[in-house]
């Protein structure tokens, strides 16, 4: 069952590769050719898992930006990084992501050629036991500005962050995403004409909802039944803190 | 046993004798030159001098009596079709020349030249002619190889010398053959050499493997890359041309042996390094990018300068690509600054021009 699991999921991100392959408006698709045959092994050699693997799609630069501050910066580039572990399951409304990193960097060069960079990352909150309750509101699933990445690059003398100003906090709530509905959140929120374009291929829609089904619709379910009733409210406070019961 | 190579050239014996001196200094190779000849009684005479391989020029034309005006192409392409009937005739058909602008399109797509195995340029071939006359036996060696491999009906991965199919993208296997028509033997050397070898994807040249793995090509490298990554190493057709490593295996032992957490991408020249010199107790050095400033996250080499780069800070260039396997290439913004990376041929891909021309706005 597990190996099918795989071997299907690595056979839609066939399908989405050559569906993006065709279009021809990312910039460099290699990662995701890559993550296609990775996406056949089990992770950590675990017969249960399903991982999909992919890191640094270059989407090539945004041009359809109008408000970007300080001035000047061109040719943006776009870069995705998608690591996102589950559990092979017969029934898709168990929730059954374990593992997740999603690092999405925008990149770019100032007027003097210094190089700008934001980032934002969304991951899997790892809970531990004697961690306790953490000091701050801490969604199980979460985007951040900044992230790793910006604590990796502040010290070098790569990038020049000006005066931007960087924290963890809000952790934001937001759903999982794999490698497909990674790829459509960044053609939907930074490349909107090509979004729309390649929102007319049947089989793109298919993917996206077959990704949703897996990923969300637990997720909204577990959401959804605290609203249905208050006193089930573990599973939904775990996702969203800020429900009370 | 010698290898014969018969030579075919429009210029008068004295001014090729050169070239042949040259490259016969490598042992146990015999080049005969052959006189030109009218198009179908030179077809019969290259068949009938039995060798092991041929060297042209691209250009037969130029002294050439009425008549006799024709290039190495329709040559190549007459002994191509030969050999197709008769596989005893598959062998390595190798252009010469002294034009330099045919190695610029030659490096980087295949295009109207593939019906060669290989270019060398005349100058190449005086300034280093033994190297070349070992490289002429390996090809001839190959050929060998690949008729007696595919008249035995060996499998495509068993010919690349891979030890099982696992090691292999199963759909590299299938873009090639579907396992039941025999194809000619020089669609076999064609795909090996200009698919599989000289284009980046399954396997990685040297300078592409230091440069994912952060590291400075010095000595010790020499010595560590022989212990690591033999284990890796192409052993098909060509091999002695062309080094190159799997880079999946590659992958799978930083997986194993070094971090399983982090990925090489996601880490900079000096945290693989650092972790590579830990796990496996090497002495290797990080290597420095290109310019101060650049990312150190590798992953390609320069196309121009042939040195270590993120594909950040670099633009990808236009190459014909003629499988989804194979990877994008790059030149760095040092050379696109500098323009150098005309001087090779290249040009920046359509996808990328905007960005580039935007780059140079201010130079």
């Amino acid at each position: 069952m597990s190996i099918k699991t795989r071997s299907k999921y690595s056979q839609d991100l066939g399908w989405l590769h050559s569906i993006l392959d065709q279009k021809g408006f990312i910039k460099d698709l290699s990662p995701l050719y890559d993550s296609i045959e990775k996406c056949k092994k089990a992770p950590y050699g675990k017969d249960f898992l399903w991982g999909h693997e992919m890191y640094k799609l270059n989407f090539g630069p945004i041009q359809s930006l109008k408000k970007i501050r300080p001035k000047g910066y061109k040719n943006l580039q776009l870069l995705l990084s998608v690591k996102c572990i589950g559990l092979c399951s017969d029934e898709p409304q168990h929730d059954n992501v374990t593992e997740l990193r999603f690092d999405l960097n925008v990149s770019g060069e100032d007027k003097n050629r210094q190089k700008v960079i934001t980032a934002w990352h969304l991951d899997c909150h790892i809970i531990n036991e004697e961690d306790g309750d953490p000091e701050h509101c801490h969604p199980l699933y979460h985007f951040q500005q900044g992230g790793d990445t910006i604590l990796d690059v502040y010290e070098s003398d790569e990038y020049n962050f000006g005066t931007a100003l960087f924290l963890e906090s809000p952790r934001l709530t937001y759903p999982p995403m794999d490698i497909v509905l990674g790829i459509n959140f960044v053609l939907s929120q930074f490349y909107g004409n090509h979004w729309k374009e390649v929102l007319k291929e049947p089989k793109y829609n298919s993917l996206i909802r077959e990704s949703q089904q897996r990923l969300w619709k637990p997720y909204f379910s577990k959401i959804q039944s605290y609203f249905d009733s208050p006193h089930m409210h573990e599973p939904a406070k775990l996702l969203m803190p800020d429900l009370f019961n | 046993m010698s290898c014969k190579y018969i030579y075919i050239d429009d210029e008068d014996k004295d001014l090729v004798q050169p070239y042949i001196d040259s490259v016969q200094k490598a042992e146990n190779l015999v080049i005969e030159r052959l006189e030109l000849d009218e198009f179908s009684k030179l077809i019969s005479k290259i068949i009938k001098a039995d060798s092991d391989g041929i060297l042209i020029d691209w250009k037969l034309d130029e002294k050439a009596i009425e008549g006799w005006q024709f290039k190495a192409a329709p040559v190549a392409q007459e002994l191509r079709i030969k050999s197709s009937e008769n596989i005893n005739l598959a062998k390595p058909i190798i252009l010469i020349s002294t034009n330099e602008k045919l190695r610029e399109t030659y490096s980087i797509e295949k295009s109207s030249h593939d019906l060669f195995d290989y270019l060398y340029l005349k100058s190449d071939v005086i300034e280093r002619g033994e190297e070349i006359g070992q490289e002429l036996i390996a090809f001839a060696d190959s050929y060998k190889r690949l008729r007696d491999l595919t008249s035995t009906k060996t499998s495509f991965e068993k010919i690349l010398g891979l030890k099982n199919e696992e090691q292999i993208d199963t759909r590299i296997l299938a873009s090639f053959s579907n396992g039941e028509d025999q194809l000619p033997v020089h669609e076999y050397a064609q795909f090996i050499i200009y698919d599989l070898l000289k284009v980046p994807g399954p396997l990685v040249k040297e300078e592409t493997l230091a440069s994912r793995l952060g590291v400075e090509m010095n000595d010790n490298w020499d010595d560590f890359k022989t212990k690591q990554f033999d284990f890796c190493k192409y052993t098909g057709p060509f091999e002695s041309i062309f080094n190159r490593w799997w880079f999946k295996d590659v992958e799978r032992w930083w997986e194993e042996k070094v971090e399983s957490k982090k990925p090489l991408q996601l880490l900079k020249a000096d945290e693989r390094v650092s972790r590579i010199n830990e796990k496996i107790g090497a002495d290797l050095k990080a290597v420095n990018p290109i310019s101060k400033g650049y990312s150190g996250q590798y992953w390609t080499v320069c196309q121009d300068l042939n040195l270590p780069l993120d594909p950040i800070d670099g633009f990808m260039i236009a190459a014909r690509k003629s499988f989804p396997w194979q990877e994008e290439r790059y030149i760095s913004k040092k050379s696109a600054v500098e323009r150098t990376f005309k001087n090779k041929g290249l040009s920046i891909h359509i996808l990328e021009k905007e960005r580039y021309l935007g780059f140079m706005e201010d130079e």
